[in-house]
């Protein structure tokens, strides 16, 4: 959410550059925003139509009405680039473009103009005809709702975020009961060679992504050498501290061998002096993907001068 | 959804639970602070907040029951005034089955998004070390330049280290189950309550009881729908609930406005405050605050208006037919 603090004169055209675009990454998974657009319209061009010459009426409480008036005003602001660059210097730069829609009570305004037009739709419809007519663009309705929601992501390929990450919180819980077995074992495996709790010392655990984010979740026992700021820029705002060059050179070391089963050929074990800065720092358990190569694992235990231990398709070293 | 009770000027049901809501965020906060920069260990602040939330219950309890006494014989004479209707029963029906199945999915998908959010690291991090950030949740060193202050003033990590204390149970059931079905049953009041506000005059209409069921049902078929994209409600609902954005949005926010629109301004300040303590604000000033203040200038640009049309042609007192 949160990135760098660039110069004062700068700030304001960084906002207006990213309201420019905004609106349209905003309006890019799915449409919701144009409902309360519809409603306004809709009423709007209801109110031109003379009451006498049709039998159906809209009936408006004043609160009703304030409501609509503060939600098109802010529909506009958030729209246009400049007013909507002012919100964004209101809500800091903490937040992206789609928060100054925070400002809009969407769900209100949709749900109470969807209330009112379905009332009017419905309203003195006596006959099976006029009933059957009311039923078919009450369908139609709905199946534009459906479609500006994207079918509630269902539709539309909804892995892009605004915050920038690929991961859409699919099967975050599977993935957490998955890792949480796996760190079970891997804490018995360590505890395993100590005889009593005094002896032991605390983990501090270096391994792939898919670990390393659900390791705190599990045990705040467990040490990490870097965490999830490292591959989500967004929590990188909750601390001023900052990650060393090593602990990126073995992050970037560590991804490439998640993907590719060993690093690339210029950086083969070339993290030798960043795996030593992490060792005097307290790293002593050491995870590699179930992909990693024979040579790569040989190494690795060269470096360490542990065996390794395979656990549930991962392969372990355990420094004690 | 269902009760005859038309709208009155005073307090309904929602209105105490959310109101308690607010309170419990406001407590949480200064106890939260308190432990931050007083040096209070999480257990000492962990029995405070529960003495203190007990005797919050207790009151609002005791509050609520007076209230209720008083207000009796009204709203017996309301109820038999109200005529609910059989549309708006069945529309009703509707929207609580929506509602249920909303929870039900709340406590099924497994689907959660924790991009950017560090909350249950936050939590663990301040029960293992029973001290309020003295290390980094993400990685549990030391912190070396500290972190910003708008972040350690939050106060929701605390809240939900107190609930995962006191139920005992694990911090990912509490955060990632129980506090977004909570927050589901309170958005639905606080929808409730600017429902209320909106269609409901105390003349007990049909067609008001109609609108504003219709009104509740919508607001869970646009969750349904919106659960496409962060920073949608929906979204926030369903795969983020436990967020601070998403208390705002889904809670505060629409609670505030029926504040508003029902002229409780001095009581729409609590939630201006709550969002203060468990979002990045600037200084305090937030979506409410902002909110407040454009409902209050569309207030008076309405007044305006109709003032204009009363001088012209009488057009019915509250009402504008469109």
């Amino acid at each position: 959410m949160m990135g760098h603090i660039p110069e004062r004169g700068s700030l304001m055209s960084e906002f207006i550059d990213s309201a420019w675009f905004g609106w349209q990454s905003y309006t890019e998974a799915g449409k919701l925003a144009a409902l309360p657009i519809a409603i306004f319209l809709f009423f709007l061009l209801y109110s031109e139509i003379k009451a006498s010459s049709i039998k159906r009426r809209l009936f408006f409480k004043a609160e009703e009405k304030i409501l609509y008036i503060y939600a098109a005003f802010m529909v506009v602001l958030c729209i246009c680039p400049l007013t909507a660059a002012l919100l964004m210097l209101y809500q800091t730069k903490f937040y992206n473009y789609e928060w100054i829609w925070s400002y809009v009570p969407m769900t209100a305004v949709i749900a109470a103009g969807g209330s009112t037009v379905f009332m009017v739709i419905w309203q003195k419809r006596n006959t099976l005809k006029d009933r059957a007519g009311a039923a078919f663009v009450t369908v139609l309705i709905v199946f534009v709702a459906v479609i500006c929601g994207a079918g509630g992501g269902l539709i539309s390929n909804q892995t892009e975020y605004l915050s920038g990450s690929e991961d859409n919180g699919q099967d975050t819980i599977v993935q957490y009961s998955a890792t949480a077995v796996l760190l079970e074992e891997i804490m018995q495996e360590y505890n395993y060679g100590y005889e009593t709790a005094d002896d032991r010392k605390g983990v501090c655990l270096w391994g792939p992504e898919e670990i390393l984010a659900y390791a705190r979740v599990y045990s705040a026992d467990i040490q990490l050498l870097y965490g999830r700021s490292m591959w989500d820029n967004a929590l990188n705002a909750y601390s001023y501290d900052t990650y060393t060059d090593e602990y990126k050179e073995l992050y970037e070391w560590m991804e490439s061998v998640a993907e590719y089963g060993e690093a690339a050929e210029t950086d083969r074990f070339q993290i030798a002096g960043a795996l030593e800065a992490a060792l005097a720092a307290g790293l002593n358990v050491v995870v590699l993907p179930g992909n990693t190569l024979d040579g790569t694992r040989a190494e690795m235990e060269e470096l360490l001068g542990v065996q390794e231990t395979e656990i549930n398709g991962y392969f372990v070293y355990v420094i004690r | 959804m269902f009760s005859g009770k038309t709208h009155t000027q005073g307090y309904t049901g929602t209105d105490f639970l959310l109101t308690g809501v607010v309170i419990c965020v406001m407590l949480t906060e200064a106890i939260h602070l308190y432990g931050v920069y007083g040096g209070a260990s999480v257990t000492q602040c962990v029995r405070l907040l529960g003495g203190l939330f007990a005797a919050a219950a207790l009151s609002g309890l005791v509050i609520c029951a007076v209230q209720r006494l008083k207000s009796r014989e009204t709203m017996l004479s309301a109820v038999s005034k109200a005529q609910t209707g059989q549309a708006a029963v069945y529309i009703g029906f509707a929207a609580l089955i929506l509602f249920l199945v909303e929870f039900i999915i709340l406590q099924v998908d497994n689907n959660i998004y924790t991009d950017g959010d560090m909350t249950i690291e936050t939590v663990n991090t301040f029960i293992a070390t029973d001290e309020f950030y003295s290390v980094e949740p993400l990685t549990g060193a030391a912190y070396t330049q500290g972190l910003p202050s708008r972040i350690k003033i939050l106060c929701l990590p605390s809240l939900y280290t107190f609930l995962t204390i006191i139920f005992n149970m694990s911090s990912t059931v509490i955060v990632w189950r129980a506090v977004p079905a909570f927050v589901l049953i309170c958005t639905a009041a606080a929808y409730k309550s600017l429902a209320d506000a909106i269609f409901l005059d105390g003349h007990g209409n049909q067609s008001d009881y109609t609108k504003r069921n219709l009104f509740m049902m919508l607001v869970f078929v646009v969750f349904l729908l919106g659960d496409y994209m962060y920073g949608m409600d929906g979204f926030l609902l369903l795969e983020s609930g436990f967020r601070g954005v998403s208390v705002r949005n889904l809670i505060l926010l629409p609670y505030m406005v029926s504040l508003i629109l029902r002229k409780k301004r001095l009581h729409a300040a609590l939630c201006i405050i709550a969002e203060a303590c468990i979002t990045w604000t600037l200084y305090g000033a937030g979506v409410c605050l902002f909110a407040a203040v454009g409902l209050t200038v569309a207030e008076y640009f309405y007044n305006f208006v109709q003032r204009k049309k009363d001088d012209g042609t009488y057009s019915g007192k509250g009402e504008s037919h469109v």
